[in-house]
């Protein structure tokens, strides 16, 4: 992991210092919220339906165990002892004193974290794939350049008040477990004719109310590479982005306006200006190396070769021996590349509860589990789900027994149970209708892991509003709830995707009142399952068949 | 009020002229349309001429006259709102295409952007009378640090020069370890 160098520390040391100013002018009324509140949303800092909400940054989701029990204190010190993991790989409290945030910010700061531009029309927090670094599949651990854009994204002096926010994703493997291609600028990595390991570059992706599947506009760029051509990306962005109209403003309206290839060709215009000059400039390639050591695996070469496969025997005689287990294991272990591991997955997502909440206590034991058996180390997904990325495979049934002693061995990560939500209109002041319920609903409606496991892999997204946090875009079913007439009601789309075969879904029909979502959602799945081949996940089917047989199951009655 | 370099400026010598206005004698700055039309004429007078760019209007016309801007004493840029960060590109990239004279924001900004202006290669920032330079000038050294290589050299430190320095003296140290053994 990462760690800071004094340069680091205190850049987010004067920062918390200089908002703790800001927050005593606020509070000595010497600035109006209106003059505050771009000092404050550049900190993280939201004012919520009921109370200020700090998003705290998880940059590209890697965690320390010890940043995960300070976010616990956090939660229990400052917050109602919880807190909420996010789409974006982030952690949020929901409910902090505004006086309290700079002691907040201050005690984030002594575990090397902070909310630099969790907000804000501004570079945000670069996102990442969950299992970065420990993938079977992967080419290469992304993290290393998700550390040079953070660094580089910090305060950039240019690129602060850009036309709107800006997300970046990177995936160092072909398998896209970071939904890359919706995201203002997606990057991944694979390998050109000469074997050199480089970045495709993908712009344009995004959802909200305008969803669009990203743009190639670069075939392969050579990491070295990555900050100047970023640059001259978002030059092209900032002095062309639209800024007459707030819902046009986001660079996939730009890129769809004057089309891929033009915006391709100015960006290689600017670059081919710029080039000269920033790619003399710094980062050199010591600067380069010392942050990819900070990511070197915890795992020696030696303990790696050293694998007999009895680990992996352990691991199967105590699945075959207990069939509880044996179904979490299908739901929750990926492929590590090292021999004799597993990545394992924790589902935040218990049936009836609420999707990304964890408390206090559960971060601590996650912390304390991470420590036995992960070297430490934890990872935020963008499902909302934990990742404890370095577990030994003869560890694994201890490390389940330790999650279900705290109630975090749901059996369903990747299955229907494993809803995405955002925190809709509980909470957020966008927000037009609740999805929280609809999520809580849902996962005791959809059954018990067998039925699930049944069902296969399947994704539901659930958002509160237009702006689209839940990604209802991208999921195979996605649930978006709206406002007529005082009442709430939810559209449904269906076939959407977030991963290297992204798409957005189609709107199915008319939506349906809170009370019916359940049953709606149930003659969808029932659908799938009548027509399915031997093998077909659901989104496969939907491929094959169209919308078709689901609005007529729907809505022909 | 006019702030340079992280101090309150010594009166302001440039008066902005508008479109169709007779030229008074002195350093006058005027809009960019005017400028490229009257170049002779605003050559033959006696006094500075600069000229000011708003982010909201000329970015086609200043990027397609990039010589003729280039030979302005001063560039004025207009922030139509402090949100508006164009201006911070078209600063940029007027020091990139190798302009050399001062370079001043003015318009609707916040006293918190005043580092970044001087960052990307402003020199001076014209301020409202009403406010507090004070506040402007404390926020421009609130940040010591800056992670951005080739940006504009200012008083902030640059992270990865002096990361860059620390390595060289690391390999210096290990290179005299190596030159000298140990007398035995």
């Amino acid at each position: 992991m990462y760690r800071y160098d004094e340069f680091d520390a205190q850049v987010v040391r004067e920062r918390v210092a200089q908002f703790r100013g800001q927050v005593a002018r606020r509070l000595a009324g010497e600035l109006s919220e209106e003059e505050f509140k771009p000092l404050r949303l550049m900190n993280g800092v939201y004012l919520q339906l009921h109370a200020y909400m700090l998003r705290v940054a998880v940059p590209y989701g890697t965690l320390s165990s010890r940043q995960l029990r300070k976010l616990a204190h956090i939660a229990a010190t400052y917050d109602k002892n919880y807190g909420h993991f996010t789409t974006r790989q982030n952690i949020q409290f929901n409910w902090p004193q505004l006086r309290d945030i700079p002691d907040i910010l201050g005690e984030l700061s002594e575990v090397e974290m902070h909310a630099i531009q969790t907000s804000g029309n501004c570079i945000r927090n670069v996102t990442a794939d969950p299992f970065a670094g420990a993938a079977a599949d992967e080419i290469e651990d992304p993290r290393p350049i998700c550390e040079l854009i953070r660094q580089w994204s910090t305060f950039h002096p240019e690129f602060t008040f850009l036309p709107r926010k800006f997300k970046i994703a990177v995936t160092g493997a072909p398998k896209d477990r970071a939904a890359i291609k919706v995201h203002d600028i997606g990057l991944r990595m694979h390998r050109n004719a000469a074997g050199a390991p480089g970045f495709e570059v993908v712009v344009g992706g995004g959802q909200g109310r305008t969803p669009m599947i990203g743009k190639t506009i670069r075939r392969w760029l050579a990491r070295n590479e990555i900050l100047a051509y970023l640059e001259a990306i978002m030059r092209v962005y900032n002095l062309h982005g639209r800024r007459d109209n707030k819902y046009k403003a986001r660079v996939k309206i730009l890129v769809h306006e004057i089309g891929a290839e033009q915006f391709a060709a100015q960006v290689e215009r600017e670059y081919e200006n710029s080039a000269g000059q920033t790619r003399k400039a710094l980062p050199d390639a010591d600067e380069i190396r010392r942050i990819a050591r900070h990511f070197a695996p915890p795992i020696g070469e030696a303990e790696a070769k050293a694998d007999d496969g009895e680990g992996a025997k352990k691991l199967r005689a105590a699945r075959a021996a207990d069939g509880g287990f044996d179904l979490w294991c299908r739901a929750s272990l990926a492929a590590h590349k090292i021999p004799g591991h597993a990545i394992v997955t924790v589902s935040l997502k218990p049936a009836g509860g609420i999707p990304g909440d964890a408390t206090a206590e559960q971060m601590r034991s996650v912390a304390g589990l991470a420590e036995r058996f992960s070297h430490g180390e934890v990872r935020v997904s963008h499902e909302q789900n934990l990742v404890l990325p370095w577990v030994r495979a003869a560890e694994v049934h201890e490390l389940w027994r330790g999650l279900r002693d705290s109630g975090l061995a749901a059996a369903n990560a990747g299955l229907a149970g494993d809803i995405i939500c955002c925190p809709g209109l509980d909470y957020c002041t966008l927000a037009t209708a609740r999805s929280i319920p609809v999520a809580q609903q849902l996962g005791v409606r959809l059954g018990g892991t067998k039925r699930q496991r049944d069902i296969g892999g399947l994704s539901i997204n659930i958002s509160g509003c237009i702006n689209a946090c839940g990604h209802h875009h991208v999921g195979n079913i996605g649930i978006l709830g709206l406002e007529k007439k005082g009442r709430e009601f939810y559209q449904i789309t269906l076939g959407g995707s977030a991963d290297e075969n992204a798409a957005i879904g189609d709107i199915i029909g008319p939506g349906f009142a809170a009370e019916e979502v359940g049953d709606a959602v149930d003659m969808v799945v029932g659908t799938y399952l009548k027509i399915r081949r031997a093998g077909e996940t659901f989104i496969d089917a939907y491929r094959r068949v169209g919308a078709e047989p689901f609005k007529e199951a729907l809505y022909a009655a | 009020m006019l702030l340079r370099d992280g101090a309150i400026a010594p009166g302001d010598s440039w008066r902005a002229v508008d479109d169709g206005e007779d030229l008074p004698a002195g350093n006058v700055t005027v809009t960019l349309r005017r400028f490229l039309a009257e170049r002779e004429q605003l050559a033959a007078r006696d006094g500075e001429v600069g000229v000011r760019i708003n982010p909201g209007e000329d970015l086609a016309l200043a990027a397609s006259h990039a010589d003729a801007v280039n030979t302005a004493a001063l560039v004025s840029i207009i922030f139509p709102a402090f949100t508006d960060g164009r201006g911070f590109s078209v600063i940029r990239s007027l020091r990139r295409q190798g302009y050399r004279g001062e370079i001043r924001a003015d318009g609707s900004l916040l006293p918190d952007q005043f580092a970044f202006l001087r960052h990307c290669g402003a020199d001076t920032v014209a301020i409202a009378d009403g406010e507090d330079a004070q506040t402007w000038l404390r926020e421009a050294r609130a940040l010591s640090l800056a992670y951005q290589a080739g940006y504009a050299p200012t008083d902030a430190r640059n992270i990865l020069e002096a990361r860059a320095q620390a390595n060289r003296a690391t390999l210096r140290a290990t290179a005299i370890t190596v030159a000298t053994p140990e007398k035995t």
